[in-house]
Order: C-alpha cells, then structure tokens, then sequence
C-alpha cells in the first residue's frame, strides 16, 4: 500500500558468532542427537548443564524446607532449656533424646552413610559404562535404604507402644518413669506428677506443686512412704528406684521436641520413599542398558546428588535428634 | 460536609500529634515525589507523543550522574524519615515511671479492663485527662489487638506473653477502641470506648461500679488464703524474706539464667517492681532472694493474673511509700501453658460448620472456674440470630449479688440481664447500670452518643438488625437500625449457657 | 532482519538484527511477487524495530501467510485432540492453560471482593459476620496464592521465557506440566473447601486463630496453598535453569531483555521463599489435625513464630507479584516510546535488588506484634531502604519516555496507568515502613488501600497490559483496539475510585476484616463500593473483547507493535518449536530508535494519506458502478417481486 523505502538502520552490530557459554556450534531444529537428547536442547552438553544446575536449585528449596524446620527446633531447644532450668527441671530436649533408642539410630546412620557410598560407586560404574556393578551397586543401594525405611519403622512403631507419638498416643508417663523421670503436667510446674508403679503396676499421679526440685522431693517422699507401708521387700526395690530418679521434666515442652522429631524424621522418610521409588525406576532403566548403552549416565549422577542429599539432613538430624543430653 | 464527615479524628494522646506530624511529613515528601514523576510523565508523554514536532536527538551516552542522582537523594531522605520516625517511635515504647497501670485482658470477642483499686470494666476503658496511663495486656485465646485510633496507637495481645502500651491522655473525649487483629467471627465488633474524663469525673466514676473491693484487700485475701502469710508472714517459722517495704527496693538476686547451668551464682541487684514480684510467685527459681534458698513453690496455673496482681497490689501496701506501680515487664514472656482465670479453654472443639452439628458446651449451670464459659462466644453471634425486642423478655442472670470473685459478673455482658449487684452503680457515668445492659449480647456497639448520654441510650440494643421504632435516635447504633439482644443470650442469658452453645468449646 | 542461519555469519544486522526466517519471509516475499507496492510493505517489514506500528495493522495483512491461503503450522493449530492439550508438555500450551484457569480464579476471587464491598455498604454489615469472614478470606487466599503469585510468571513468564532467549521450551517441560497441575489440583482443593465449609481465618492463617479456633476447612484450604506453593517452587526452579542455560548463542546476560531480569529476581524468591512457608503451613495442619502445639501458647508453642515463618515467605512474596508487573511495563514502556530502557543495568540489579532485599523485611509486618522495638527499628530501615531500587526503577521508565515518540496504545496505557498507581502505591508504603506511623495505622484500611495500590494498581495493570501486549502473539488475533483503550481508562478511573476513600478510612481507625463498622464512616465506603462497580466493568469488558477477539480478531501480523525482541522474530502465533532455526543474537534487546521511528511515521502518514486518497478515489468508482449494478438488479428483484 505504501511506496515507502525503508533504508536499513545503520547500527553497530557487536558480532558474535558463538556463544561461548554453551561451548559447542552445532544448532538447529534437527535432531541429530543421541536418543536421550531432549528435542528442546541443543546438545548433549546443554542437557547435562540444564540437568545438574536443576538438581542443585532442587537441593536449595530443600535446604529452605528442612532449614525452617531447624529453625524451629533451635528456637525451642534455647527457649526450653532457659525455662527448664529456671524452674529447676529438666532439658525436654534431653529427655525427649533420651527416651530415643540411640541404638537404632546410630545403626541407621550407618546404614545411609554406607549407602551413600554405594551410590556414589554407582555413578562412577555408570561413567565407565560396568552395567554388571552398577545395577550391583544400584541394588545394594535400594536394600540399604529399604533398611534403614524399615529401622526407622520399627523406632516408631516402639515410640507409638511407648506413648511418644503427639496425638495419636502420647502417654509417656510409663517409660519416662521407666527411665527415672517424673513427668510434670499439663502446666509444667504445678500439677500432676506421676510416679513409677511398684512390680509393673501403672504409674500413679501424685499431686505435687512447687518447681522441680519441691516437685521431685515430693515424689520421692510420696514413693518411699508408698514402699514403706507396703512392705520391707517392696522398699528395697523401690529404694533401688529412687536411686534411678533423675528429675522432673515438663510434659509439654517434651511434646514439642517429639513432634518436631516426627515431623523431621517423618519429612525425612518421605523423601527416602521417593528416593526408593525412584531408584527402583531406574534400576529397572539399568536393566535394559539405558543408562550404559549410551553415555547416559547422567541420570544416576543426579539421582546420586538427591541421595547424598537425602543423606546428609539425616546427617544433621541424627546428633540433633538422638544426641541430646539430659542436664 | 459535616454530615458526609462528622468525624475528624481527634489527637487525644501527648503523641498524637509527633505521630501525626510524622504522617504528614512522609505524606508532603510522597506527594511532592508523586507530583514530579505524574508532571514528568504527563510532559513527555504530551511532547514526545508520535507525530509531535520536537528534536528528539539523545545526548550521547546515558548519565550515570543522573542514575546516582535519583539514587541517592531518595536514599538520604528515607533514612531521614527513617531517624525522625524511629525516634517518634521510640517515645511510645517506654511508659514513665508515674503511669498507672491498668491491666487488659482480649478473649473472643471482648475487652476486659482492671484498674488498680480493683474497678472493673468491659470494653470500656475510663481514663482521667493528662495522666500518663500503661496498659499491661495479655490475651486468653487467639492474638489480639488493642487499637486506638485518635491516640495513634495499636498493640497486639498476645496469648502468652505481656505486651504494653502507654500514652498520656491530652483530650476529654470519647473515642473509638477497636480489636485491630483478626481474632474471628466477631471481630469487627470486638471494640468499645476508651473514655478521657477530667479527673474530678474520673474520681467520682471510680467511686462507683463494678468495685469488689480494691486490688489490694482482695491481694490481702489471697495472701492468707494462698499460705503466703505461712513463710512470709511475721509469725512464720521457714526462712523467707520479709516483704514488708520491699516494693520499689533494690534487692539482691541470684539470677542462674545470667550465667546458665553454673552453680556459683553472683548475686544481683534487680528492683523488685511488679516484673518482678510477679515473676517470683509465678517462676520463683528465676530471681531468688540472694541468702534465700530456692523453696518457694511456683503458682504458675494456680493463680491468674488477675490474682497476681491482687497479690503485688497487697505486697505494695506493705510497702511503706511510693505505691505508684512501676513494672518495666518489656518484653517479659512468662511461660507456656498460661491460664488466666479460670477458662479451661484448651482449644475449640468446635462445632461442625459444615453440617451444623452442635457441639454442647456447659450445661450444667456451674459458676466455678471449671466451666468453659466462653463457650457461647465461640458460637458465632450472626446478626439474624436476634433476641425478642417486641416481648423484651431478659435473662434473669446471676442475682445473688454475691461480691465475691466466684460470681460470673461477666454475665450480664454476654445477656444476663439484670444483675442485682449493679444497683449502686452510677448510670450517668456512662457507667454499668444493669438497665444499660439488658438484653444486650454482650458486644460492644458502636454510637455517635458521647458518653454523657450514654447510659440511657446507646446500649439499650444488641448486635442485631431488626428494625425497631427507635430510628436512628434511638439508642441503636450501626446509623439508624435498632438492633437487639446479640444472640438468643441476651434473652435467656444467666448460667443456663447451655442452649447457646452450638459450635462452642468444651474444655479438653 | 536477515536470516540468521547458524552456519552462516549474519551479513548486516539491521533493525532488530536478531530473529530467525521464519515463514512470514517467505509470506512477504509472495505478496512481494503478488504487488508492486507491498514490496516497500516487506520492507518496512524488515525495518521492524524503528518502524511505527500503526501500519502494520493495515499492511501486514497483506504478507501474512493466512490471507494469502497459505496453512502454516502453529502451536495451537498443529493438533486439535483434547488430548494434545491434557498431556502437552508445550510451554505455550501451558500458559493457555493457565491462563484459562487464573481467569476463572480471578473472575471468583473478584465475586468474593464485590460480596465485600456489597457487605460493607450499610455500617451493620448486609452478610453477617460469617459469611463476611468467609467472603474476604476466599478474596485473600484465591487473589494472593491463585492469581496475583502465578499470574504472570505462570502466564506470560511460561510463554516468553523460552522465546525471549530464544530457547524451544523450558530446561524442564515435564516439571512445568507438572506445576500446572499441581496448581489445578490446589486451586480445586481449595475451592472445593471455600464451598463445602468455608475458611474464615484470612489468607494470613495466623495462629492460633487458624490452629485451634476458626472452625472452618482451615485443612484443605491450606492443603491446596501448599499444592499452588510446589508449583510455584517448579516453575521458579525452571525458570533459574532456563535462563541459565538456555539461551540462544549470542544471548548474553546483558542482551536479555529485562523481563527475563525480572523473572529471574522472581524465580529465585520463588525457590527460596515458598518451602519455608510450606513448611509452616504443614505446621499447621499437624498442629490443628494432631492436637499438638506448635504455635500454641497453651503447649508451650509461640504465635509469633508463626508470623516470623509466614512473612519470611509472604513479604518476598509480594515481589514475587510485583517484579514480573515491573517486568512487562519495562518491555512496553521501551516499545511504545521507541526507546531502549533508559538504565538497562540499574533497572535489571534493581529487580535483584529487591528480590533480596525482600528477604530482609518481614518483621515490619509484625511492628506491634510483639517483637522487640530494637527488631522493628532494623526491619524500619531495611524497609525504608527497599524502597530506593522501587523508586529508581519508575525514575528510569520515565527517563525513558524523554524523546521518546509515543504511541499511546492500549498496553502503553495500562502500563503509564501503572507507573501512576505504583508510585501511590510505593510511596504509601512508606508510612507503613516507619515505625511511628505503622504503630498508628497497623491493620487499617491504609493498610489495604496500599496494597491493593501496589498489587491490583501495580501488578494487574501491569499484567493486562501484558496481555494486550503480548495477546496478539500468543493467540494470533488482534483484540479491538478502541475497547482496550476505553477499558484501560475505565480500569483506572474504577481502581483511584475504589481504593483511594480507603486511606482516608484507614486514617480514621478503620480496621481491616471489619463486617461492620460505625457509621460515621459509612460515606467513604459506599464512596468505595460504588467504585468497585466501575473497577469490575473495567476488569470485564477486556474479558469479553478478548475473548470475542479470538473467534472474530483480525489476524495478528508476526509483529503488531513493531517491537524488538526475539519473541516478535517469529510468526504469530509461534510455531511448536518457537524458532525455526535457533537465532544467534548479536545485540542488545531493546535496538529502537526514536529518531527513526519518527521519519518512518511521518512518511507513512503521508503515503497513507495518498493511499487514501487513491482508495477513495477508486472506491467512488467501484460505487457508482455497484450502485448502478444494485439499482438494475433491484429493479429486478422489485419486478419479480410483484
């Protein structure tokens, strides 16, 4: 419609022919990459950079998921410490730890650690192409994490007939006082303590006030006239236990240390489950060379870094969790 | 206009008005930012627009001068604003030594106010003019917000922790007192009155009302009745200071939290103020007397905060001068698990809002502190469950006119209705006047009735909207529509709780 | 524009100097064969980046490939199957799709505003409490978690993220199918809960209100938040490595237009903010479906951890609404004033800027919450500070304007109404920044003037007009353009009518989340409402034109603005692949030039003048000689007629 000529704008035109980022020149629609190249990539390379950088930006979203949950433990591990000890009782923390089978626990950070290991074998078979020791390693490294699943299972399963498990059956008042612990509810300082039960009996509440100190000598009292008027062989025993008698602690506050141990934990063990499931994928991929056929290997190197991440908050978990002390 | 805007909001506190000059300045900074970017825009959007005949041939490179220029300008003149705000702010943080402490409990959906001589009031708050007054807050339930407007002041009341505000009162008035955080269904009705009298007034309202007996006779009670008088009294026999004349003292202290989980503990000197008195009856291992040992039981649950205060009211007494109260309670977070009165409000158990199954509450008619008698707040007071206003039925309420702390004097706020005990009270004053109150929900209301008239007028309603012969003159507020009892309650009202508890709580 | 084939050096660079053949080249050149005078068309065609548009509504017709009759294959023509748009991993198809289903979002959390501001008309209230309640939580929940965060890094980031670098798709398709329908499922969770029982708690879910008293399906709103915050988390993760490693040769960092800036800022609050705000809400539900307390005072919990957690996410999070509204308005502001951004680099750190510093500013949320004055006086300053790249980045859009040649279509207008209602919007902020005067009007009305200021004012003016902008591209039709203009005004008007009796409302003490209020402030609000009839006219009349554009629009030309950018190098709309070649990019986004611009309007006036004049010299004789036809067949009809 127009005659209008338009001369083209003079501009300085900074030429670059390659962008040196990507390292390669091979562009275009085709795909003239191995099967495994994405269409929307340009290159094998492009693919593996894309790939890692996502994992890692994946791990710092999971860092700010676990980090707030850590947040929130060190919050309430100083604010509860403070108080407890200002009412003369005990870390709930420390307790909480206590009442935690460190055994198991332990057990099981060796299990993940070695399983850490295994797969990190698994990524450097699948980088020399040993289809035979990768699925080896792939396996070994999917039972590890099945047992540690199934430890893990078994703690709580424990925690759940304890007692320790925040509202579905929290009862700790019998294996606190198994451990020596009297259990100071609903406020914390003033109410309810309960005491062992002679011979297997179930613990008994005693009313009892005061801060911790007046509130485990009450107990005491309470205990030995208990064991003196039901007879000599009775006291002994029940003589041994107070013996056992470590403190008071505020029911509440061990509450929250075992919903954060279960939430933790919990969040940790859903990410373990996914893990599994994706490693069981990719040992059925393995089976059928995909992952040795071709260099495409870079599937199990990411699934490598999730697992070592996975690894690692347990890392973290494990000394926070089970290593606490009671004083 | 003064019809389209009856209401210039008035500076009724000594900082209103540097809170308010802070307001402008920001606002005539803002304003003049605002009008140079608009006045540019529209300059060259007018100029430059295609087709206009103007050079448009750019300077040659971009100006990094300019950049810096409309960086920094605007940098310095925000950490003006920031100084000058920030030290505004910092004069309604701390109150001075001579304010009276009035002490403000928020629960769902209603004010409770305690003056030191032990006046009590709901959702009003009666002051005296230029007297510097310091709120000590605490709230029973969710997070609440004590919001004054015309004194410029907000502050959340936060369950389980003290919060104060402090303001001096510059202007006799009646203002507006609103919740200012979210705290549910009733919160837009969570408000009242805070009343600035001139001190002759304000004398002769506290002579009046809802008095039991002053914070410190009934402190002297609980002091006996509690077993204090068995450690600290004269003729006791355990080792315990004396707290005659202690209020106000610098005391030695052995603090453990200084230097925690150490056994030598250096004493320090702390004022026993009402932090700390408080403190001592609530968690006495924090600050033990130094030479004392660490024997006092805790009374942390046993006594509310309403106690507490009786109690450092009565320790006050003993003391021989200087009864001013002077908590500096800052920042002070006392414990978990803080139960103020006797509302075993663990949580709601709600009723299900789905299909409106009713959860009942306290049925039994106990007046004990055992009872959830907030229940009937927790069934939200929708505006079409209203009271009868054409029979004008009331709840008979708690008659007893027990003065004693075991009656739900509350009650006629949530509907009880008549309440012998109120007879005395002076209803001019704006005061509690059982007649004020019938067949209200207990809620507060708004009226453009200043306080004067108040009493006759203003709370005659409910929370409710059905229209009633009154119009808008008629004691009703929400601008003309008369409104009745709030809830079937202001009809039955009383201990019989029970029928209004749909969608309430039981204590768990 | 040459063709840029990646074996061959690119010979001269002109106009735009960036793009790829793509079949409208082969379109002009047929219509070049076709007319003598559509040579210059193709031509003024090349000459894209300096040219002025408004011809090209009426020459580029000629040299698209569809009025020619030749097919071309786009994304949305290649395949009709329902089942091509459930399973597709395409990115444009995804933005269709979320597109579609914000707007219902936010045609649902506009019903819940109008139910608001209907309620407050009488000072009583017209709903009652609880429907109020439930009216403005749905209002907050569905507008903050469904519309305001994805709107537009889920819509036009998804769409132009991979074009504007000249990528074919996402680092990561599948995760982006995946974060649309985990936003789905969250949104239809949370709706269904709206519906079956409601929420009264705010979008805020502060405990314990939401953890032990509201009595709503606090758990399933919640729940569904949680869904729409994974999503958000993917598409920001994609976004991070899509502009990391996907870009097209020659695509520096500092040739990225600054929407990718913009969208990088806002990808990485997404992946750093979202998970700890999830997890909070978790909380929540543990503690509300347990019985536990995490944020219950009575348990030894503390309710003002609960805000710490939440505005750690939820301040960032209004970046993450805003960054992307900046991020449009810095694309047209420098396409429709003809000029490169004035202060590339401020504009693009001032977006990081923010994004960071966001992070840093929570705790002025919380001034009277309880939290030590010494806390509030630090987050006061940083407050205070964040607001210095805020404001260098609206000086640099109106430097930008300066000798600019300006064309004032509609989404420059959107986007000019932007710059006006963003800078009330910011400069209000300031009030709530200071301490003093936060104290006074925490949790008032001023407090909802100013955000909505900020968030409707900014972010969607800032997204209509990027709809507009980019609409032709993304669906291949041309809205009309009077109605745009007509609405952008009426949307302006309608929102200063609305929300600016609000800040005079929340100077007198009216708190927010009020069903009822006294009744001396009854004026302002009915001021209010009645401005949000005229805020809803002008949100509904661009739903209606644009979706009757796109049965009955004009054909859109691969470049209707005669913008810059590798997103405008390739048809309208774009074909599966996006390019088909990869471009290599040899310079800057923003290549206009006013100077040009201007020379080439003035003389398209004059030619389109002449055309004019020749058309309606040849339209009156094709007239006559149809009227002499018409009155000859008439007097036909007329006598067969009869």
């Amino acid at each position: 419609m127009s005659n209008i000529a338009i001369e083209p704008i003079e501009r300085p035109a900074a030429v670059e022919h390659s962008h040196a980022a990507h390292g390669h020149d091979a562009h275009g629609g085709g795909h003239h990459g191995p099967a495994f190249l994405h269409h929307h990539f340009a290159d094998v390379a492009q693919q593996r950079e894309s790939n890692q950088l996502g994992m890692w930006v994946f791990m710092v979203t999971e860092i700010m998921t676990f980090g707030a949950l850590f947040f929130v433990y060190t919050l309430y591990r100083h604010l509860y410490s403070v108080q407890a000890y200002e009412n003369g009782m005990l870390s709930p923390y420390g307790v909480g730890s206590h009442l935690l089978n460190n055994n198991l626990g332990f057990t099981n950070t060796l299990v993940l650690l070695t399983s850490s290991l295994t797969v990190a074998a698994a990524v450097h078979y699948a980088g020399l192409k040993d289809k035979k020791k990768l699925l080896a390693l792939m396996g070994v490294t999917w039972i590890l994490g099945f047992v540690f699943l199934g430890i893990k299972a078994v703690e709580w399963h424990a925690d759940y007939e304890e007692g320790l498990v925040p509202g579905l059956s929290w009862n700790p008042r019998t294996v606190l006082a198994e451990h020596g612990f009297v259990l100071a509810t609903p406020t914390g300082v003033q109410g309810e303590a309960y005491l062992p039960g002679l011979n297997g009996a179930p613990p008994t509440a005693v009313v009892t006030e005061g801060n911790g100190e007046a509130m485990y000598n009450h107990t005491l009292e309470t205990m030995k006239a208990e064991a003196a008027a039901t007879g000599g062989a009775e006291a002994g025993h029940a003589e041994e236990a107070h013996h056992a008698y470590r403190g008071v602690v505020n029911g509440n506050h061990m509450q929250m240390f075992y919903v954060i141990y279960f939430t933790m934990t919990g969040l940790h063990a859903i990410h373990m489950i996914i893990g599994l499931f994706l490693l069981a994928i990719y040992i059925f991929h393995a089976r059928r060379g995909m992952f040795t056929n071709e260099a495409n290997d870079q599937p199990v190197e990411i699934f490598g870094l999730y697992w070592h991440f996975v690894d690692i908050v347990w890392v973290f978990l494990y000394p926070l969790l089970y290593l606490g002390t009671v004083q | 206009m003064e019809q389209l805007f009856p209401y210039i909001l008035p500076q009724a506190s000594s900082f209103a008005q540097s809170i308010d000059s802070v307001y402008w300045v920001i606002t005539g900074i803002s304003f003049a930012f605002f009008l140079g970017v608009a006045f540019f825009l529209l300059l060259f959007v007018t100029r430059y627009k295609q087709g206009t005949k103007v050079n448009r041939v750019l300077p040659a490179h971009e100006g990094i001068a300019l950049e810096l220029t409309w960086t920094v300008i605007p940098l310095v003149i925000g950490l003006g604003l920031f100084l000058y705000s920030t030290i505004v702010y910092f004069q309604t943080v701390r109150a001075p030594r001579d304010a009276t402490e009035i002490f403000v409990v928020g629960k769902q959906w209603m004010w409770k106010i305690q003056h030191p001589n032990g006046r009590w009031e709901m959702n009003e708050i009666h002051i005296p003019v230029g007297k510097p007054v310091k709120l000590t807050m605490i709230s029973e339930d969710v997070i609440h917000d004590f919001g004054l407007p015309a004194m410029r002041l907000n502050m959340d009341v936060v369950p389980g922790r003290y919060t104060q505000m402090w303001f001096n009162p510059t202007r006799v008035g009646r203002y507006h007192l609103f919740c200012a955080q979210y705290c549910g269904t009733n919160h837009a009705i969570m408000g009242g009155y805070i009343t600035v009298m001139e001190p002759n007034d304000f004398e002769k309202w506290m002579q009046t009302g809802n008095v039991s007996a002053s914070l410190a006779s009934q402190g002297e009670t609980l002091f006996r009745e509690q077993g204090c008088t068995g450690c600290h009294g004269p003729m006791a026999n355990v080792r315990a200071p004396s707290l005659a004349g202690i209020y106000d003292k610098n005391i030695a202290v052995q603090i453990p939290g200084a230097q925690p989980w150490n056994a030598n503990i250096p004493a320090q000197t702390v004022k026993a103020d009402y932090r700390y008195l408080h403190d001592s009856i609530i968690v006495p291992a924090k600050e033990v007397a130094a030479g004392y040992k660490p024997i006092m039981p805790s009374y942390q649950g046993r006594l509310t905060e309403e106690q507490v205060l009786q109690l450092v009211d009565y320790i006050k007494t003993l003391a021989t001068s200087n009864g001013a109260s002077n908590g500096a309670a800052t920042g002070y977070q006392p414990y978990p698990g803080q139960e103020t009165g006797g509302n075993a409000v663990g949580r709601s158990e709600s009723g299900d809002y789905k299909t409106g199954k009713e959860k009942v509450g306290n049925s039994t008619g106990d007046m004990s502190d055992n009872v959830d008698r907030e229940a009937i707040y927790r069934k939200p007071f929708t505006l079409t469950t209203r009271g009868d206003p054409e029979s004008g039925i009331l709840g008979t309420g708690n008659a007893t006119g027990d003065m004693s702390n075991n009656v739900d004097r509350e009650n006629i706020f949530r509907g009880g209705g008549a309440v012998s005990n109120t007879a005395t009270i002076d209803r001019a004053a704006g005061g509690m006047s059982a007649k004020n109150y019938q067949g209200r929900g207990g809620l507060s209301v708004y009226s453009t009735d200043n306080y004067e008239q108040s009493s006759a007028k203003a709370f005659t309603g409910g929370i409710g909207s059905a229209p009633m012969k009154g119009g808008r003159n008629a004691g009703s507020q929400y601008g003309g529509k008369h409104v009745s009892g709030a809830g079937n309650a202001g009809v039955r009202g009383g201990g019989d709780a029970a029928s209004l508890t749909s969608g309430g709580a039981t204590a768990r | 524009m040459k063709l840029n084939n990646p074996n061959e050096q690119p010979e001269n660079a002109t106009g735009g100097s960036i793009g790829p053949q793509g079949p409208m080249e082969h379109g002009a050149g047929e219509a070049q064969a076709a007319n003598g005078a559509q040579v210059a068309v193709a031509t003024v065609n090349r000459g894209t980046a300096a040219n002025g548009a408004s011809i090209y509504n009426q020459t580029q017709e000629a040299s698209d490939p569809h009025n020619i009759g030749v097919p071309f294959e786009s994304y949305l023509n290649n395949d009709f199957s329902w089942k091509s748009w459930i399973y597709t991993l395409d990115h444009k198809r995804i933005c269709m799709m979320y597109l579609a289903f914000i707007s219902v979002m936010f045609l649902l959390g506009g019903a819940a505003a109008s139910l608001i501001r209907y309620n407050l008309i009488e000072p009583q209230g017209m709903l009652g409490a609880e429907a109020y309640n439930r009216a403005f939580s749905a209002h907050g929940i569905i507008m903050v978690f469904f519309f305001l965060v994805p709107s537009i890094p889920a819509t036009l980031g998804n769409f132009l993220v991979p074009l504007m670098i000249g990528a074919k798709d996402v680092a990561f398709p599948k995760l982006n199918m995946l974060s649309f329908y985990l936003y789905a499922a969250g949104a239809c969770l949370a709706l269904f809960a709206m519906v079956a029982g409601g929420i009264d708690t705010g979008w805020t879910f502060y405990a314990p209100l939401s953890s032990t008293f509201s009595n709503g399906m606090v758990t399933w709103v919640i729940m569904g938040v949680f869904l729409a915050g994974f999503s958000s988390i993917l598409t920001g993760l994609n976004f991070i490595v899509t502009i990391h490693k996907m870009r097209a040769p020659g695509m520096t960092w500092f040739r990225m237009p600054l929407f990718m800036w913009s969208m990088y800022a806002t990808s990485l609050i997404q992946v750093l903010g979202t998970p700890v705000v999830a997890i909070t809400l978790v909380c929540i539900i543990v503690e509300k479906s347990l019985g536990v307390g995490i944020f219950d005072p009575k348990l030894g919990g503390d309710p003002v951890l609960f805000q710490h957690m939440f505005w750690f996410y939820s301040h960032p999070a209004v970046y993450i609404m805003l960054i992307p509204g900046m991020a449009v308005i810095s694309e047209v502001i420098a396409c429709f004033s003809r000029k490169p951004i004035y202060g590339y680099k401020f504009v693009a750190f001032s977006s990081l800027a923010i994004a960071i510093f966001g992070f840093l500013v929570w705790g002025h949320h919380m001034f009277v919450s309880s939290q030590s004055p010494y806390a509030g006086m630090v987050f006061s300053l940083i407050s205070f500070l964040v607001a210095i790249p805020s404001a260098v980045k609206v000086f640099n859009w109106t430097a930008t304007l300066y000798k600019g040649s300006i064309r004032l279509e509609t989404p420059m207008i959107y986007a000019l109404g932007f710059l006006g209602l963003f800078a009330i919007g910011g400069l209000t902020g300031l009030h709530l920044a200071a301490l003093a005067t936060d104290v006074y009007l925490h949790d008032t009305y001023f407090v909802i003037a100013h955000f909505h200021y900020v968030m409707v004012g900014g972010t969607l003016s800032a997204y209509m007009a990027g709809l507009h902008f980019w609409w032709p591209k993304m669906t291949g039709k041309m809205y009309n353009e009077t109605w745009g203009k007509v609405s952008a005004l009426i949307l302006f008007i309608g929102f200063n009518l609305t929300f600016f009796p609000q800040f005079l409302l929340g100077m007198w003490g009216m708190h927010r989340r009020y069903h009822a209020y006294p009744p001396e402030m009854q004026f302002l609000n009915i001021m209010s409402s009645a401005g949000a009839t005229v805020l809803a006219l002008g949100f509904l009349l661009p739903a209606f034109y644009l979706t009757w554009s796109l049965k009955y629009g004009k054909q859109a030309p691969a470049n209707p603005f005669g913008a810059t950018g590798l997103e405008w190098q390739t048809t309208s709309p774009p074909p599966l692949t996006n390019f088909e070649v990869i471009p290599i990019v040899t310079t800057g986004p923003y290549a206009y030039d006013a100077v040009e611009s201007e020379r080439i309007f003035e003389k398209t006036e004059a030619i389109t003048a002449e055309v004019r004049q020749r058309i309606a010299a040849a339209e009156r004789e094709r007239d006559i000689s149809i009227t002499v036809e018409r009155e000859g067949s008439g007097a036909h009809e007329e006598k067969t007629h009869v």
